[in-house]
């Protein structure tokens, strides 16, 4: 197939790899990677070098993370999670810390955007002082490596002594609005892991989370394998630096998770440790009693994993509110101690598990992800891409983008009646629980069967980056009988008038999570009201929303309601909401041209 | 019996080549990757041109101008044509010699375009009806009105392009629009881009009504595709079997060796040669060509879409080769509603003449179309004119950004991101016969005034001096190389 992008610049435009490697040099020639309460009371030089301490004793590590949106209220908060655990025999390892979106962007452009609501660091003291509050390691994530401030960033979190630093995920899917500097946030990026190359002796690790980035669109296991093996050749073998994926949030099925880090295992030819395996938060939902539920079970998965495969990975804690809001400290607290239980049984199953059967099936995932990869960086270099760059490949990768890689690399099976044109070798869970979670709505619900919404159009979309609650809902109209018209991600309320214009649909399915659920409702129903559009909008997902000052979006589903947008939440009623909606619509025509 | 499908709307990719309505043609029968020369014609209004390209010689060999003769017999000049160049490179050359021609005579094609939504079907049927080489003189938006029908009736169209709905999209609207289009008393061909499922109907409906009815693939098959080539292929197909005849130039065709190509579709076709380069040679990246006719001025760009500083792209996406004509911008016939965009009393005032002076000079433009100044104040009233025709024309051409204060978005773009560009070219005799062109053309690159319009800040500029890219875009399917390098030489760095 012939591969259809577009390049936000000209890759060929990047500094060469020379210029960028010295202009790392030249910034590790002048600084000190610093050392945190964390490192000087387990004598370390990086949280790698603890990491490995804790492989060869079987130790399983802990990782919190921390979305606070202040940093007094962070360190608050560090201070009383520490005291709390280790008070009750406890421990945690690392915090995840999530600095404001403001924090990706250069100092000089900050002034282009609007602070969120998130964490900002303005002195080199206060990066410092992150490590300093209580001896449990930071970890920076988000708006780190991977921004358009990357090798700044990675500059100051070293010198904090943070060593542990990500996210190379959010390079492909995470956009600065209002700050289009592609070829410099490239070369950023690329500066940044190389000055982390210079201090990988020592044991810094780059941290990539899958699940964040293209590695989330991927519908084949096999194939993600092989785009982790893409992000490795990138990170190690052509910036030098050594890296740690992170998987999780995505991974429904415990074993699957034991499996898929086996598979990692295999692919990490410089043995460098994992961050941490994040929770699996697809099955997190509004009721808590469930959620304790997933945190116990993939949590001991992740436990039982590591206690056969030592991979360096921390354990993460979900509280079961994250799906409701913002954790609390104590809820925080509570997680952790579920967690020390699955941590403390695992052993016991470890020794009942089908090892061979891991052992199998994460090669298959290995042998094909080998073949993805081969043929993926072979097709770039056919393309003159130069494959011994690792600006040009990060760049070409982000604008060929996961879906066409995966039809034209992929190995599954080629049919072509199957999604993307081929049978996933291993599908992942999001695919997999999404044809679950279908199946099992479609099950009891009614109008599906006798395909009620046959002659039927939807338009369906997402307010975010977030697109799973879309397509389950995408899923039940189409088996439904109805017609739909996927307008993507992070939808714009304009996008909606003109093609309700070219569909006649009758309803708007939009999916939020992103806390701007009652904003967004308003101004669907504005524009549509001031294009005479009476057309139904029914919002799922999170109906939430910062109200009032508050640090956390509470539930505005009875504001929302209120303007007239169904936002009942239940997928198994969709078909009958969207019957009830079509009973009365009408469109006006456009204004006109003028020639 | 294929020829009557096609002509009620059978789908026009299935039906047999045979059938199809490019007209009959008489292919080069010798082997073109042997041929030495190209004979290239240009059937304009006023004048036919004459290029003559040699391949040994990798260059122009031979230009001449006669004349048009196509209001009354097209072979005239065209025999002209040919004598000139059989006296320039010899009688069994000439014999030898690949003979192709565009033509822009009698206005080129006028179509109207009809769409259901401003920033989806109908800016990809505009873009599909510019491409395919088009002046459009009308666009609707939406269910048509009987006022609508009362004006596209004047407009006295040669092709409807009707698009509308995504496939399995809009239906009551597609059919609103074709039962009036049907009922009307517009007797043009109408290519139908719009939603496959309403097309048995659409046919129905114009066959019922004994009007042409072409069947091409969707425009907009899907949200964020766009599909103009099959649409832009069958406008050209149709403006040579149906338009071709009533211009005069029925009598050409035989005597050519390709098919004749309108002007605008072939300088589209050479300035993407230019930007893109052949296998061999490299192109000049993203560029502009502007081209100032006598009753329009035609805005070409060549680049990549891409969303401005992260901006949401609204609407279909935006061909690399995209091309906008402005019917109201020319130096002629249309400078009176050019001077209405620029404002009597300002142009009056920048000239130093009292504003009923200048109205008299345009009204002797607009009389007689072949005026060419004489003195320094017609040139400077020239030059304003051409001047103003690229400010405007550059910045409709353009995308737009617009900031809004919405939850999820930022800014929101409309429209082709041209600020990449860095190379802009002229075209055409108001630029190649004025005496700053430079200052003619530095208008298409954006202002400090112009904050939310994606023109380049800065650019190189060049003429086509020779005017040869018409030459170069129907040469480039023969030769390529060729083709690149008899622009290249053109080029005139201002």
């Amino acid at each position: 197939m012939a591969l259809e992008y577009k390049r936000r610049f000209n890759e060929k435009d990047l500094p060469d790899v020379k210029s960028l490697r010295s202009d790392a040099k030249k910034v590790f020639d002048n600084m000190r990677l610093g050392e945190t309460l964390f490192m000087k009371k387990h004598n370390v030089k990086s949280e790698g070098e603890y990491k490995k301490h804790c492989m060869a004793h079987g130790k399983i590590m802990k990782h919190s993370h921390i979305g606070w949106n202040s940093w007094e209220s962070t360190a608050d908060g560090f201070r009383k999670i520490y005291e709390a655990l280790t008070g009750t025999g406890s421990s945690i390892d690392r915090f995840g810390v999530t600095l404001d979106w403001v924090m990706g962007v250069p100092r000089a452009l900050r002034d282009e955007i609007t602070v969120g609501t998130g964490i900002v660091f303005e002195t080199e003291d206060e990066w410092r002082a992150v490590g300093q509050v209580v001896p449990v390691q930071p970890h920076f994530g988000d708006h780190m490596i991977g921004s358009l401030n990357s090798f700044e960033n990675a500059r100051l979190a070293l010198s904090a002594g943070v060593t542990t630093i990500g996210n190379v995920s959010q390079y492909y899917s995470y956009e600065y609005p209002g700050i289009e500097r592609e070829c410099d946030r490239t070369a950023e990026m690329v500066r940044a892991l190389m000055l982390m190359g210079m201090y990988s002796e020592v044991g810094t690790i780059v941290h990539s989370n899958l699940d964040d980035g293209f590695g989330s669109q991927f519908h084949d296991l096999a194939n993600l394998v092989g785009w982790a093996m893409l992000e490795r050749y990138i990170v190690e073998d052509l910036s030098g630096a050594r890296m740690g994926h992170c998987f999780g949030n995505l991974f429904s099925d415990p074993i699957l998770r034991i499996i898929f880090n086996r598979a990692m295992g295999k692919i990490n030819k410089y043995h460098t440790p994992g961050s941490m395996i994040y929770g699996n938060t697809i099955d997190f939902g509004m009721d808590f009693a469930r959620n304790a539920g997933a945190l116990s079970s993939f949590s001991l998965a992740d436990a039982i994993g590591q206690y056969k495969y030592p991979s360096g990975h921390a354990v993460t804690p979900i509280p079961v509110s994250e799906a409701a809001r913002i954790p609390s400290v104590e809820e925080i607290i509570e997680a952790n101690r579920t967690v020390d239980i699955m941590v403390e049984k695992a052993p016991m199953y470890a020794q009942f598990i089908n090892w061979d059967m891991v052992e199998a099936e994460s090669e298959i995932l290995v042998t094909c992800g080998t073949i993805f990869f081969e043929r993926t960086l072979n097709a770039l270099d056919d393309m003159h891409v130069d494959i011994g760059h690792p600006g040009e490949l990060l760049a070409m990768l982000k604008c060929i983008k996961p879906e066409q890689l995966e039809i034209a690399f992929g190995v599954g099976r080629s049919v072509r009646t199957a999604i993307r044109g081929r049978v996933p070798v291993r599908p992942t869970n999001i695919i997999k629980t999404i044809t679950d979670k279908k199946d099992n709505l479609i099950k009891h619900m009614d109008g599906v069967e006798n395909k009620a919404l046959e002659g039927i159009r939807v338009i369906v979309g997402s307010t975010d980056v977030h697109e799973f609650g879309k397509e389950i809902c995408k899923a039940i109209v189409l088996e439904a009988g109805g017609t739909v018209f996927d307008l993507g991600s992070t939808v714009s309320t304009e996008e909606l008038v003109d093609a309700i214009h070219e569909t006649e649909s009758k309803v708007v399915l939009m999916s939020t999570f992103n806390g701007i659920a009652l904003t967004y409702a308003k101004e669907v129903m504005e524009t549509f009201m001031k294009n005479n559009i009476n057309a139904k909008l029914i919002m799922g997902g999170l109906i939430n929303e910062n109200q009032d000052g508050s640090d956390l979006p509470v539930d505005v589903s009875k504001e929302v309601a209120a303007l007239g947008v169904n936002c009942s939440n239940q997928a198994e009623c969709l078909v009958d909401y969207i019957l009830d909606a079509t009973r009365s619509y009408s469109v006006r025509r456009p204004a006109a041209v003028a020639e | 019996m294929y020829r009557d499908l096609v002509q009620y709307g059978y789908p026009y990719d299935e039906v047999p080549a045979i059938a199809r309505v490019e007209i009959p043609q008489n292919p080069f029968s010798g082997d073109v990757s042997i041929v030495r020369h190209f004979v290239l014609l240009d059937f304009g209004s006023t004048f036919t041109k004459l290029s003559v390209a040699d391949r040994q010689a990798g260059d122009i060999v031979h230009t001449a101008r006669f004349p048009s003769t196509v209001r009354s017999d097209a072979t005239i000049c065209l025999e002209q044509c040919f004598e000139s160049a059989r006296c320039a490179i010899g009688a069994d050359a000439f014999e030898r010699s690949c003979k192709l021609a565009s033509s822009s005579a009698a206005g080129g094609l006028r179509m109207a375009v009809i769409g259901l939504s401003h920033t989806l079907s109908t800016s990809a049927g505009r873009n599909a009806a510019f491409g395919a080489g088009a002046k459009i003189l009308g666009t609707f938006v939406g269910k048509l009105t009987e006022e609508d029908m009362a004006r596209l009736e004047k407009l006295n169209v040669e092709i409807i392009l009707f698009c509308g709905g995504y496939e399995d999209g809009s239906t009551a609207s597609v059919e609103h629009n074709a039962t009036m289009l049907a009922a009307s008393a517009v007797s043009a061909p109408v290519i139908y881009a719009g939603n496959s499922r309403m097309a048995q109907t659409v046919r129905s409906l114009f066959l019922q009504a004994k009007k042409s009815c072409f069947i091409v693939h969707n425009i907009i098959p899907r949200v964020g595709a766009l599909e103009t080539k099959p649409s832009e292929r069958i406008i050209r197909d149709v403006f040579m079997k149906t338009i071709v005849n009533m211009k005069g130039l029925s009598g050409v065709q035989a005597r050519l060796d390709g098919p004749l190509t309108p002007t605008p579709a072939a300088v589209l076709e050479a300035g993407e040669l230019l930007s893109l380069g052949t296998s061999s040679e490299e192109g000049v990246g993203p560029l502009m060509i502007v081209d100032i006719g006598g009753a329009t001025t035609d805005v070409h760009s060549y680049v990549e879409q891409t969303g401005f500083q992260g901006a949401r792209l609204m609407g279909s996406p935006e061909p690399y080769a995209r091309r906008t004509v402005e019917g109201d911008m020319g130096m002629r016939e249309s400078s009176i509603c050019l001077m209405e965009e620029l404002g009597w009393e300002k142009t009056a005032g920048d000239l130093g003449i009292p504003p009923e002076s200048l109205r008299q000079l345009i009204h002797k433009r607009v009389e007689n179309t072949n005026y060419v100044p004489d003195c320094p104040l017609e040139q400077k009233v020239d030059h304003i004119i051409a001047a103003g025709a690229v400010h405007v024309s550059a910045r409709r051409h353009s995308g737009r950004i617009k900031y809004v204060h919405s939850s999820n978005v930022t800014s929101l773009q409309y429209g082709k991101n041209v600020s990449p560009i860095r190379t802009v070219i002229g075209t055409g005799g108001p630029l190649v016969n004025s005496a700053d062109p430079g200052a003619i053309l530095r208008r298409a690159c954006s202002n400090p005034r112009d904050a939310d319009v994606l023109l380049p800040d800065s650019a190189e500029f060049y003429l086509d001096a020779r005017y040869v890219f018409y030459a170069a875009g129907i040469l480039r399917q023969h030769d390529a190389d060729l083709a690149m390098r008899i622009m290249k030489n053109s080029l005139s760095r201002l």
